[in-house]
C-alpha cells in the first residue's frame, strides 16, 4: 500500500484538497484508529491521505451556558479536563472506557462521530445532550443537529468535500452513560445507554448505541417520564419502552434477546443514577418543583 | 509421609526470579523472528478457503515466474505423513491431494520479500472437487459419506474409540443410595500465546540443515524432519531460540515448520515462516470441543461408589494427541478420589475445522469440570458439606487406583484443611446473601507423562551434561525447553544448589540438538520432575569430583566433608577445607575441565491391559480451591473477586514461579469458563483474532491466594511435584460450584457467558425454585 500523505495547515486548503480529489482517491485522517485498520484490511486504498494533524481544531471552549470541542481534540485531552467530568459526567463516562488509554490518545471526537458506527459509545451520550456540529465545506460552514449528520454505519450527511470542526455541548447537564460489554476494556459495547436531563424542551433525553443499525434516542422512552422527578414505576415504564421500541441486531457480540434485556435494565439503572446526580448538584429552581 | 527428608536448602524454595528476566524485560532476548541470516528468504503458506476439498490440479507454474520468487512447493515432494504420536502419524506439510480444513496449507512460497511472497501465492492455480463438509462430531460417529481420513472406524469420523471398564460399575449403580448425573458442553478454546509461531531454517553446503523453530519440544521436531524430508537426524540441527508461550500448542511438529525446512532445502538459502495471529488461530491444535457425561454412584453416607462416563471429544482435521486426548477425558477422573469402580466409553470425532490438540491441564480440564460439579450435587442430595463428601473420599497415600495408577505422595487432605479454613468457608458457604457465593473444585494432574512417546522407556527421557572449566563457571547442557514457565531458572537453581556456589556461575546453554542432550520437551508436566532429577544426578556427580579434590587438598577423608557456600569444609573443623575454585582447580589437574552427566528414566508403574500406560505418571498433583462470587442477576455479568488456591506440587522449588503458573492457570481457566471460545459458523472460525477472541482481561482476575502445602514427594527432585497444568483444572468447577451458591443455578454448558446466566435465571424461575429468598 501506498499513498501520499498531505497535511493542509488550514480547513480552506483541507476543503480545497478534498474537492480536488475524485472520492475513493482521498482519505480523511483525524486520529487515525479507524482509517489504518481500514487500509490494513484494503478496505480503502486511497491515493492520498489527508491528515487533519495542523489544523487549529484541538481545543475545548467553555462558556456560560455551552462547550465547544474541536474534532480533532483527542479523547483523551476530553477525558483529563476535570470540568468535564464534573460538569457533563455522561460524556465523561463514555469517554472513559473507550479503547485504552493509548487509543484515546490517538482517537478524536470528530473521527469518531464521522465514522458513525452503530456501536460508538460517544454517538449515544452526544445524542442524549442535544449535540451540534459545525461543518465546513465548500459550501462555508453549517451547523446541524448530531442526529441529523448520522444515517448508519460509515454514512453520514456530510459531503464529499465537507469536515467536521466542531461539536455544541450543553455547559452542564446531570447525564449517565453505561455499558455492556464482554471485556470492560479493549472491546466494543454489546449496549451503550445514555441518558441526560436538560433544562429546556422534553427534559429526559435516553439514547441508545450499540443495538441498533445507527445510535438514536428513544423518544417514546423519553415521552414516559415527564416530570424531573420520575416514579420508579414511570422510569420502569420508560426503561421497558426502550427495550419494546428499538430495533435490535443480533450479530457476533450478543444476541438480540440478550440486548433487549440489557436495554431494559441498563436504562432503569442510567435514569437512576442521573435522578442521584440531579438530587446531588445544586437543585435548580426547576428540578424542586 | 515417607519421603527422605531433603537437607536444609540454602536456595531452592525460595523465591528464585527468573535467570532470563533482565534480557526478556530490556528487550535483548532472541526469539525466532529475531534471527536474521544472510540472504534469507520469506516463506510464506498458501491456505484452503474450502472445508474439504480433493485437490485435482494445483499449478504453481506462474506463481514460480513471478520474478522475485525462488521457491513454491506443493504436497507431493515430501508426502510422507508425520505425527506427534507414531501411531497416527495423518499430517503432511503441504496437503497432498486433499485438503480437510479452511487453513489447511495447500502450497508454500520463498520470495525475496512479504508482498512478492503474497503475489507469487495469488498466482496458484487450483483446481478442485468439493466434498461434504462435517462441523458436527456428532454426526461423524456413524457412517458418513466422505470419511475425512480413510481409517476412520467403519467408513465413520471416528478417529479414536476408548471403552474402558474397572471393578463392577453396574453393580455400585444398582447397590448406590445417591446417584448423580451431569451432562455438559464445552466450546473449543485455543492457547492464546503472545509470540506467533516462528521458524527459521537454513541448508548448507556441507549437507547439513538447521531449523530454529518456536517449539515445546525439539527432539521430536527433529524426528518428524527427519522422516519427512529423508535426512539422517544426525544431519539436522534443532534449534530452540527463547520462546514466548506454548501451552500446548506447540509441542506436536507443525506442518509450517516442515515446509519451512523444505524451502531452505530447495532453495539453497535461509528461510523465515512468521505466521500472522489468524494463522496462529487456524493451527489451533487447541483444547477440543467436548459432550460429556458422568454418572456418580454413592452410599447414603457419601462413599463414592463408581462413576460412568462418556465423552465425545471433536479432533478437528487431523490426529495430533488426539489419543491419548480420548484416554485422559476418562482417566483424568481417577483422582483425587478413591474409587471402587470406573467405566469410560471415549470418541474422538474428525471434522473439517482447524485440529485440536494438547491445551494446558490436557484432556483434564472438561472431564474434572463435569466431576466437580457432579460432586456438587451429590453433596447437596446427601445434605453433605462438599468438604465432608471430598475428604472421605480422598486417595490414601501410597495407594493404587482400580485401573492401576500408582499413586505415591498425595497432600490433598492437607489442600482441602488449608483452603476450607483460609476461605472462611463455615462462614461463607450457604450463608451469604443472595447474588455472592462460594464453591471448591478440586483437582488431580499426571506429574510427567511416565511414557516417552517415541522410543521405550529403556532410554533416559531427560539427560544433563554439566561442564565446569578453569573460568569458574558451569555450563548446563540439556534440550529442556523452556517456553517461559522457568525451566533454565530451576535448571540453574538446582546446579547451584547441589554444588553449593552461586548461581550467577551457571550458565544455562541454549537448546541445540548438536550440543544439548536429548530432553523430551516441555509437556505433560514433566519437566520440573524429569529435568529436576537429572540435573540433580549431574550436579552430584560434579560436587563428588570437588569433595575429591577437597579430599586431596585436606587430606580429610570425603565421608568428613560437607559443601558450604563457595566452599568445601571438614564437617567438625570448618575452618578447614576449600573454596570452590581451588576444588575446581585441582579436579581439571587431573582431567582438564570436569564434566558430568546424570539422567532420569520413569519407573516401571502402571497396568499391562490395552491403553494402561494412559495416565501413569512418577507422581500426581493435587488441588483443592475456593472461588467467590458476585452476580449481578439482571445483567448475569458475574465478577469472581477471590479464588484460594491449595495446590500440592510436593515441595515447591520456587515459589515465585509456582505462584506464577497458579495464577497463570486460573487466568486460563477462568477464561474457558466465562468467555473463550473458538466460534464456528459451520467449519468457518469467525473469530481467528485476539481482539474477537475474548481472553479476560486484568480487570477480570481475581485475587489470588495461593496455599502451598505440599509434603515432599519421595521421587521428585528434592521432593517437587509439578506445578505447570494441575493448578488449571480445579478453577472452572470451583467457579461453577460458586455461582450455584449465589444464585442457585447449575450451569452446564461452558463458557458460562452473562447471556446463559440470565438464561439459567429463567430456567431457575420457570421452575418456581426459590434460591436464598430470591
Amino acid at each position: 500500500m501506498s499513498f501520499q500523505l498531505v497535511h493542509p495547515s488550514t480547513p480552506a486548503e483541507a476543503v480545497r484538497l478534498l474537492s480536488g480529489s475524485a472520492t475513493g482517491d482521498i482519505a480523511v485522517l483525524s486520529g487515525g484508529t479507524d482509517l489504518l485498520l481500514d487500509l490494513d484490511n484494503a478496505r480503502l486504498a486511497p491515493k492520498r491521505v489527508l491528515s487533519l494533524r495542523k489544523l487549529p481544531w484541538r481545543y475545548l471552549r467553555w462558556s456560560a451556558d455551552s462547550l465547544v470541542i474541536g474534532s480533532t481534540t483527542p479523547l483523551r485531552a476530553v477525558e483529563n479536563d476535570g470540568e468535564v467530568r464534573r460538569r457533563l459526567p455522561g460524556l465523561w463516562e463514555a469517554i472513559r472506557d473507550v479503547g485504552s488509554p493509548a487509543l484515546r490518545s490517538r482517537a478524536t471526537l470528530g473521527g469518531n462521530l464521522g465514522r458513525g458506527s452503530p456501536a460508538s459509545d460517544l454517538i449515544p451520550i452526544l445524542l442524549a445532550l442535544d449535540a451540534r456540529v459545525r461543518v465546513v465545506g465548500p459550501g462555508g460552514v453549517r451547523e446541524l443537529p448530531v442526529d441529523l449528520l448520522l444515517q448508519g454505519s460509515r454514512r453520514t450527511t456530510l459531503g464529499p468535500a465537507e469536515l467536521i470542526e466542531s461539536v455544541t455541548l450543553p455547559a452542564s447537564a446531570p447525564s449517565t452513560y453505561l455499558w455492556q460489554r464482554v471485556q470492560p476494556v479493549n472491546d466494543i459495547s454489546q449496549v451503550g445507554v445514555a441518558t441526560a436531563f436538560v433544562p429546556q424542551g422534553p427534559h429526559w433525553r435516553i439514547a441508545l448505541g450499540g443495538v441498533q443499525p445507527r445510535a438514536r434516542r428513544m423518544s417514546e422512552a423519553e415521552g414516559v417520564l415527564p416530570s424531573a422527578r420520575p416514579s420508579h414505576f414511570e422510569v420502569e415504564l420508560a426503561a421497558q419502552e426502550a427495550a419494546r421500541r428499538a430495533e435490535f441486531v443480533s450479530d457476533k457480540r450478543a444476541t438480540e434477546s440478550y440486548r433487549r434485556r440489557l436495554v431494559a435494565v441498563l436504562v432503569r439503572r442510567a435514569i437512576q443514577t442521573t435522578l442521584e446526580r440531579m438530587s446531588k448538584a445544586t437543585p435548580s429552581r426547576k428540578a424542586k418543583r | 509421609m515417607t519421603a527422605a527428608p531433603s537437607p536444609e536448602l540454602r536456595l531452592l524454595g525460595r523465591e528464585i526470579p527468573y535467570i532470563e528476566g533482565p534480557l526478556k524485560v530490556s528487550g535483548r532476548s532472541e526469539y525466532t523472528d529475531d534471527i536474521k541470516r544472510p540472504g534469507m528468504l520469506v516463506g510464506k503458506l498458501l491456505r484452503a478457503p474450502w472445508a474439504h476439498a480433493k485437490l485435482l490440479r494445483v499449478d504453481v507454474t506462474k506463481a514460480r515466474a513471478f520474478p522475485g520468487v525462488f521457491a513454491v512447493l506443493t504436497g507431493e515432494k515430501y508426502p510422507t505423513p508425520f505425527g506427534v504420536l507414531p501411531i497416527t502419524k495423518d499430517e503432511t506439510a503441504i496437503a497432498v491431494d486433499r485438503a480437510r480444513y479452511i487453513g489447511d496449507i495447500i502450497a508454500a512460497v520463498a520470495a525475496q520479500d512479504e508482498l512478492t511472497a503474497e503475489r507469487a501465492l495469488a498466482l496458484v492455480e487450483i483446481e478442485v472437487e468439493l466434498l461434504p463438509e462435517y462441523s458436527d462430531p456428532r454426526v461423524g460417529r456413524t457412517r458418513v459419506d466422505v470419511p475425512i481420513h480413510e481409517k476412520g472406524l467403519n467408513h465413520s469420523n471416528i478417529q479414536k474409540e476408548v471403552v474402558q471398564h474397572f471393578g463392577d460399575v453396574d453393580a455400585a449403580f444398582r447397590d448406590a443410595a445417591a446417584t448423580v448425573r451431569v451432562r455438559a458442553s464445552f466450546a473449543g478454546v485455543t492457547h492464546a500465546f503472545t509470540e506467533p509461531q516462528c521458524t527459521v531454517a537454513e541448508a548448507t553446503p556441507d549437507g547439513r540443515l538447521t531449523v530454529w523453530s518456536s517449539t515445546q519440544v525439539p527432539h521430536y521436531l527433529h524426528r518428524a524432519l527427519s522422516e519427512v524430508l529423508r535426512l539422517p537426524m544426525h544431519r539436522i540441527r534443532v534449534v530452540k531460540p527463547e520462546v514466548g508461550g506454548g501451552f500446548g500448542g506447540k509441542s506436536d511438529p507443525l506442518p509450517h515448520e516442515i515446509a519451512c525446512a523444505a524451502l531452505a532445502l530447495e532453495t539453497g538459502r535461509p528461510v523465515k515462516i512468521l505466521f500472522d495471529r489468524d494463522e496462529v488461530f487456524l493451527t489451533n491444535h487447541g483444547r477440543h470441543p467436548t459432550f460429556n457425561e458422568v454418572r456418580i454412584a454413592s452410599t447414603a453416607d457419601g462413599q463414592l461408589l463408581g462413576y460412568d462416563i462418556e465423552a465425545l471429544i471433536e479432533g478437528g482435521a487431523w490426529s495430533s494427541f488426539g489419543t491419548v486426548t480420548t484416554y485422559y477425558n476418562g482417566v483424568m477422573a481417577m483422582g483425587p478420589y478413591a474409587l471402587p469402580s470406573f467405566r469410560y466409553k471415549g470418541q474422538r470425532v474428525f471434522t473439517n475445522r482447524p485440529p485440536s490438540g494438547a491445551m494446558r491441564a490436557h484432556g483434564g480440564t472438561n472431564i474434572r469440570y463435569s466431576v466437580e460439579v457432579g460432586l456438587d450435587e451429590l453433596a447437596e442430595k446427601l445434605n453433605l458439606d462438599p468438604f465432608d463428601l471430598r475428604s472421605r473420599n480422598a486417595l490414601p497415600p501410597h495407594s493404587t487406583t482400580v485401573n492401576e495408577f500408582r499413586v505415591t505422595s498425595t497432600s490433598f487432605l492437607r489442600c482441602l484443611e488449608a483452603v476450607r479454613e483460609r476461605s472462611g468457608w463455615a462462614e461463607k458457604w450457604r450463608r451469604l446473601p443472595y447474588g455472592h457465593g462460594v464453591g471448591l473444585g478440586c483437582g488431580f494432574y499426571i506429574s510427567g507423562s511416565n511414557s516417552p512417546i517415541h522410543f521405550t522407556p529403556k532410554m533416559p527421557q531427560c539427560t544433563v551434561h554439566l561442564k565446569a572449566d578453569m573460568d569458574g563457571g558451569i555450563t548446563v547442557h540439556c534440550m529442556q525447553a523452556d517456553i517461559g514457565q522457568g525451566s533454565n531458572t530451576l535448571l540453574a537453581a538446582i546446579v547451584a544448589e547441589v554444588v553449593g556456589v552461586s548461581l550467577d556461575r551457571i550458565h544455562i546453554s541454549p537448546v541445540d540438538s548438536d550440543v544439548t542432550p536429548v530432553d523430551i520437551g516441555s509437556y505433560s508436566s514433566r519437566v520440573t520432575f524429569m529435568m529436576g532429577n537429572a540435573a540433580r544426578k549431574a550436579a552430584e556427580g560434579l560436587r563428588d569430583r570437588l569433595l575429591d579434590a577437597t579430599h586431596q587438598l585436606t587430606g580429610y577423608p570425603r565421608d568428613a566433608l560437607r559443601v558450604g557456600v563457595e566452599r568445601y569444609e571438614v564437617v567438625h573443623r570448618p575452618d578447614i577445607g576449600a573454596t570452590y575454585l581451588e576444588a575446581l582447580h585441582q579436579a581439571i589437574q587431573s582431567t582438564g575441565a570436569v564434566q558430568s552427566t546424570g539422567a532420569y528414566i520413569s519407573p516401571p508403574v502402571g497396568g499391562t491391559f490395552k491403553g494402561a500406560r494412559a495416565g501413569t505418571a512418577p507422581a500426581y498433583s493435587f488441588a483443592a480451591y475456593v472461588a467467590q462470587v458476585a452476580v449481578d442477576d439482571e445483567t448475569g455479568v458475574y465478577d469472581v473477586e477471590k479464588v484460594w488456591a491449595a495446590f500440592d506440587c510436593g515441595r515447591p522449588l520456587n515459589r515465585l514461579a509456582v505462584e506464577g503458573q497458579i495464577q497463570g492457570s486460573i487466568h486460563m481457566g477462568l477464561g474457558q469458563f466465562m468467555g473463550e471460545s473458538m466460534d464456528y459458523r459451520g467449519t468457518r472460525l469467525m473469530n481467528p483474532s485476539l481482539l474477537d477472541y475474548k481472553i479476560i482481561m486484568p480487570h477480570q482476575m481475581p485475587e489470588v491466594e495461593c496455599l502451598l502445602v505440599g509434603e515432599d514427594d519421595p521421587e521428585g527432585p528434592f521432593g517437587a511435584k509439578e506445578a505447570g497444568e494441575g493448578p488449571l483444572v480445579a478453577t472452572l468447577p470451583a467457579a461453577a460450584n460458586a455461582l450455584y451458591d449465589a444464585v442457585g443455578v447449575r450451569f452446564y454448558d461452558l463458557p458460562v457467558t452473562p447471556d446463559r446466566v440470565l438464561k439459567g435465571l429463567d430456567r431457575r424461575r420457570a421452575e418456581s425454585r426459590v434460591w436464598k429468598g430470591h
